[in-house]
């Protein structure tokens, strides 16, 4: 019979591993099985089987031998070569302090930004139905102002759209029924309320107005109760659970009553079910819920298509196509949405073929980076980008430290190497040896980075407001990834000096003419480091002056020492009534100048208000104040008057501002009238105040008006300005009127200057982070140079003797050994200008008044670039010109 | 005694080889153990078991002829040592002192 061949790579596998005693007799007995088969069965199905024949005798029984008395010299070495690194670390402290520190260091910080990002990337993945959960918005083009736009950047196809998730609530029911992969809807309305126990009033809620469907739309975690059961009645609450310890601390929530104050409506209701606190990665802060019934604007607007205040979530079927349905809604919109689509075709005079408005669906997970919505916490896609930036920057500049510091260190090793060589050590075992080494600084740095990341954690949560977690899987998943990621840096770092020290021939080492190590290679590295610091440096310095310049900035009024205190009234009378009672309350007092009340006080959102002026729309700011706002505020008036209280014609009576006068084109502005009620009459101007920011600075100042009619809205917010240093009693003062005027309400205020200055919190907060990350990036780079630049001066050590025999001077020879690192850091930033220029116009762009980046803003950053490195060079390079030069050339 | 200790599975092929007197290689023991026991039994595990049972003492070997069914590979042929026959031995009377020292009554009833 002739014998089939069994699978030719299973037999070399088998060879490769199977011990020599063993492998005649199993490759026998498997051909002999196979041959059995082949009979049997189909080919493959037969060389199957031999190949789980051969993998069956892949066990250690079978496995080649190694001799044991190798396996014990291997073992040994290892422990020679981490006693020799450990020794080596010792000697060098200074070396390996500096290597684990810039290592440890931009590990800690790459570990913060990984916990940074993944967090953002799973923002709202907690709900289980997330990939079927969309939330509805629309989107409307304003040509007009596309136009504006377009004149001021000289480009003609500009797009000016707006995307919000407020939408009618008649929405939601009128999509569930319309249409069949709509399975569940909810509403979600967000009112602040006041919450109520034992008739003592407490501090402002989140209370979310929901539908019933919520909670089998969204994961809301039941602690207790039953979901199935909730919101069916109008006066059932549902608390998180940290509401429920803050009102009922004694437990036994469930079926108490509790009242909530809701705009301008009180009610009560009877706690339901008691759910976990909202997770803080995903768009939904709530604090109570109850149904979107008791939404004060609800009852009026449910069936409206032309309110816009209700956010929408629907709940696709499983098997819908969610982009049919994203398609269908355009027709929808067009339908449902046609008066208000004619009516803004209309007032923007353009005809039926441009889209107006259209509505969308877009997926839960989308929301949050999409920061062009109108929605609750989305957040800023540009962040993630800038810290995996600064990270990557960071990280490199370390690695690129830690090569070139491995090398230094390893090119005094020459001796050791070169007696290991003549003592029989194979180039295998020196790149080993050097590789442990590395391998040990890394593991070194890595701990340190982990200690450092958990220390720093706070911090950093502060800065990002995140609520970040280094927890037990978490800080195991990090300790995994920074492990691997130390393993390649060690290899990178160890294994090329490994390389080239074990290539020298141990003659040429153990002779006291050192060979050269050739760091050719390095220096674009070096260019890179300098660059990226350069970038570092610039943006920095851009972002430090841009905040300089927004904080002291004069607005054109004075925001220090005034309180702002809310009245909690709603949109009523009772705001009005509440300023004039705190006004007469505390006029004796000598510690307050002013007393004064807004509809809206800065940095508290804003009311716009459209007219037409000769068919032409126009749009002003409009704040509601009191006649002592200008007082207070320090606004100073250009021309006319302010308000007079005493004047009943006073009412119809309006303060303008500059931007205002010249959006108009009034010439004597004291003798116009502003008809923005269109009611033909219109409102005297009186006054013309200087423009001054009522928004922030981020935005340009746009025309904007002033009076003391209810037309315009009411109180929402008591201003009270502080005279001299006794603040703490002021406060107290305001504290004791506040709580006899309205017992009822929290006092709660803040500082008008820091409300002014948190408009700018973000930006602050990332213009801080650039300055950390910067000057981790110098210390590191610095360190690197400080490493690379000690080779050269050891490479040149009889260079220099020799020049310093021939009589050369010592700053000579200073200027020597700097010259090169002063052009790499010169070509360096050459290199990194262009990029960082084009990187902070675009973050300026943000802001309406800016600095102008400027030349000497470079060449600044250069100058700090250079003295920087000529520092750390001249480390070196001065020990070198100290020395003996005998010293040097002895040894020859 | 650990080290000289027989495991079911070992006692299996050790009596396996000397059921098969002069004729037992790997393939021949796999084959009559499936054959008595009617279970599959992989090549690897009787390998290894008669790679130990070597080690301790209670087999031993020698190489036979080659044939073109093996690839021209020698069979190896292993016969039990006196340890190996002294150990099954004890193994057998540890098994009929424990069915001796069973009263009759527990099996009567099922059995009968």
């Amino acid at each position: 019979m002739k014998a089939e061949m069994p699978p030719r790579r299973a037999l070399q596998f088998l060879h490769w591993f199977c011990a020599e005693d063993f492998v005649e007799e199993i490759e026998g007995d498997i051909t002999e099985l196979y041959n059995q088969r082949v009979v049997r069965m189909r080919a493959w199905k037969a060389r199957g089987h031999f190949w789980l024949d051969v993998w069956r005798h892949f066990r250690p029984w079978a496995f080649k031998k190694r001799k044991t008395t190798t396996q014990n010299i291997r073992f040994d070495m290892l422990k020679n070569y981490m006693g020799v690194a450990w020794r080596h670390i010792q000697k060098k402290k200074l070396y390996a302090g500096i290597n684990a520190f810039g290592l440890s260091i931009a590990l800690a910080f790459s570990v913060l930004v990984a916990l940074f990002i993944s967090d953002e990337l799973n923002f709202d993945k907690v709900h289980s139905k997330a990939n079927r959960l969309f939330l509805l918005y629309e989107t409307r083009y304003d040509y007009r102002q596309a136009e504006e736009e377009a004149s001021l950047l000289g480009s003609r196809n500009s797009k000016f759209a707006t995307q919000n998730a407020f939408l009618p609530a008649i929405l939601g029911p009128t999509l569930k029924e319309e249409f069949p992969e709509v399975k569940k809807f909810t509403r979600i309305t967000d009112a602040g309320g006041l919450a109520e126990v034992d008739g003592v009033v407490l501090v402002q809620e989140q209370v979310f107005g929901v539908d019933a469907d919520f909670f089998s739309m969204f994961d809301v975690e039941v602690i207790e109760g039953n979901p199935a059961e909730w919101l069916k009645h109008p006066s059932d609450l549902i608390l998180t659970q940290s509401t429920v310890e803050k009102y009922f601390p004694g437990g036994g929530a469930m079926g108490k009553t509790m009242r909530l104050q809701l705009g301008n409506e009180s009610h009560e209701f009877i706690v339901k079910g008691i759910v976990a606190d909202a997770p803080s990665n995903q768009s939904l802060e709530y604090e109570m819920i109850m149904t979107v019934e008791r939404y004060p604007w609800f009852g009026q607007n449910k069936d409206s298509w032309t309110n816009f205040s209700f956010p929408n979530f629907v709940l696709l079927d499983e098997q819908a196509d969610s982009y049919a349905f994203r398609e269908k809604l355009t027709a929808f919109c067009e339908e449902r949405f046609a008066k208000n689509i004619e009516w803004m075709r209309g007032e923007q005079q353009v005809g039926e073929e441009v889209a107006v408005m259209e509505l969308d669906a877009m997926p839960l997970s989308d929301i949050h980076l999409n920061k062009g919505l109108w929605f609750y916490r989305v957040s800023e896609p540009k962040n993630i980008y800038i810290l995996g930036a600064l990270c990557v920057f960071i990280l490199l500049i370390a690695n690129i430290n830690y090569i070139s510091l491995a090398l230094t260190s390893a090119s005094g090793r020459r001796f050791e190497v070169g007696v290991r060589k003549v003592m029989g050590a194979e180039r295998q075992q020196l790149v080993v040896q050097f590789g442990v080494e590395a391998l040990m600084m890394a593991f070194i740095s890595m701990v340190l980075a982990l200690g450092l990341a958990t220390y720093f954690l706070p911090y950093f949560n502060e800065f990002t407001e995140k609520s970040l977690v280094l927890d037990g899987p978490t800080l195991a998943q990090m300790f995994a990834w920074a492990l691997a990621f130390s393993v390649l840096v060690g290899l990178m770092a160890g294994i090329y000096p490994a390389l080239v020290l074990s290539g020298f021939a141990p003659l040429r080492m153990l002779r006291q003419k050192a060979p050269r190590l050739n760091l050719v290679w390095l220096k674009p590295l070096v260019v890179l480091q300098f660059a990226i610091s350069g970038l570092l440096i610039v943006s920095s310095l851009v972002m430090y002056r841009q905040m300089q310049l927004v904080l002291q900035a004069d607005l054109g009024f004075n925001d220090d020492q005034v309180l702002v205190v809310p009245l909690h009234s709603g949109w009523s009378e009772e705001g009005n009534r509440l300023v004039e009672q705190c006004k007469v309350a505390l006029s004796g007092d000598a510690r307050i100048a002013y007393v004064s009340g807004t509809s809206i006080s800065f940095s508290k959102g804003w009311s716009q208000y459209g007219y037409k002026v000769n068919e032409v729309e126009k749009h002003a700011f409009v704040y509601r104040v009191d006649p002592d706002y200008l007082n207070l505020l320090d606004i100073q008036l250009l021309q006319g008057r302010s308000f007079d209280a005493s004047r009943p014609s006073e009412v119809r009576s309006i303060i303008v501002n500059e931007a205002l006068v010249k959006d108009m084109g009034w010439e004597d502005p004291l003798s116009e009238r502003l008809d923005w009620q269109n009611d033909s009459v219109g409102y005297e101007v009186i006054g013309v105040t200087k423009d001054y920011h009522f928004q922030s600075l981020t935005k340009e100042t746009k025309p904007m008006f002033l009076t003391i009619s209810n037309e315009a809205g009411y109180m929402t917010t008591l201003l009270v300005k502080i005279k001299g240093n006794e603040i703490p009693q002021a406060l107290e003062a305001v504290e004791t009127a506040w709580k006899k005027l309205a017992p009822d309400k929290p006092f709660n205020y803040s500082f008008l200057d820091d409300d002014v200055a948190s408009q700018y919190a973000s930006y602050e907060r990332w213009s801080r982070m650039m300055g950390i990350a910067t000057v981790f990036a110098i210390v590191i780079a610095c360190l690197g140079i400080f490493g690379l630049s000690g080779i050269n001066a050891l490479n040149r050590t009889k260079e220099i003797g020799i020049r310093k025999v021939l009589g050369a001077n010592s700053w000579r020879l200073i200027y020597l050994l700097n010259k090169e690192y002063v052009l790499l850091a010169t070509l360096a930033f050459v290199l990194a200008m262009p990029l960082s220029w084009w990187l902070m116009r675009d973050w300026l762009a943000d802001f309406t008044y800016s600095i102008s980046l400027g030349w000497e803003l470079f060449v600044g950053a250069l100058l700090v670039a250079v003295l920087v490195s000529t520092i750390s060079v001249s480390y070196h390079a001065i020990r070198a010109v100290r020395s003996n030069p005998v010293e040097a050339l002895k040894n020859e | 005694m650990k080290g000289t200790y027989l495991g079911e599975f070992e006692e299996l092929v050790l009596l396996t080889v000397a059921v098969l007197y002069d004729e037992a290689y790997g393939v021949a023991v796999k084959e009559e153990i499936e054959k008595q026991t009617e279970r599959s039994v992989s090549i690897g595990a009787v390998h290894a078991a008669m790679v130990r049972l070597e080690e301790k003492g209670f087999l031993e070997s020698r190489f036979g002829e080659a044939t073109a069914e093996r690839g021209g590979k020698r069979k190896k042929l292993y016969t039990v040592t006196t340890a190996g026959q002294k150990a099954l031995k004890e193994a057998l009377d540890v098994r009929q002192r424990l069915w001796n020292k069973i009263p009759d009554m527990v099996f009567n009833l099922k059995l009968g």
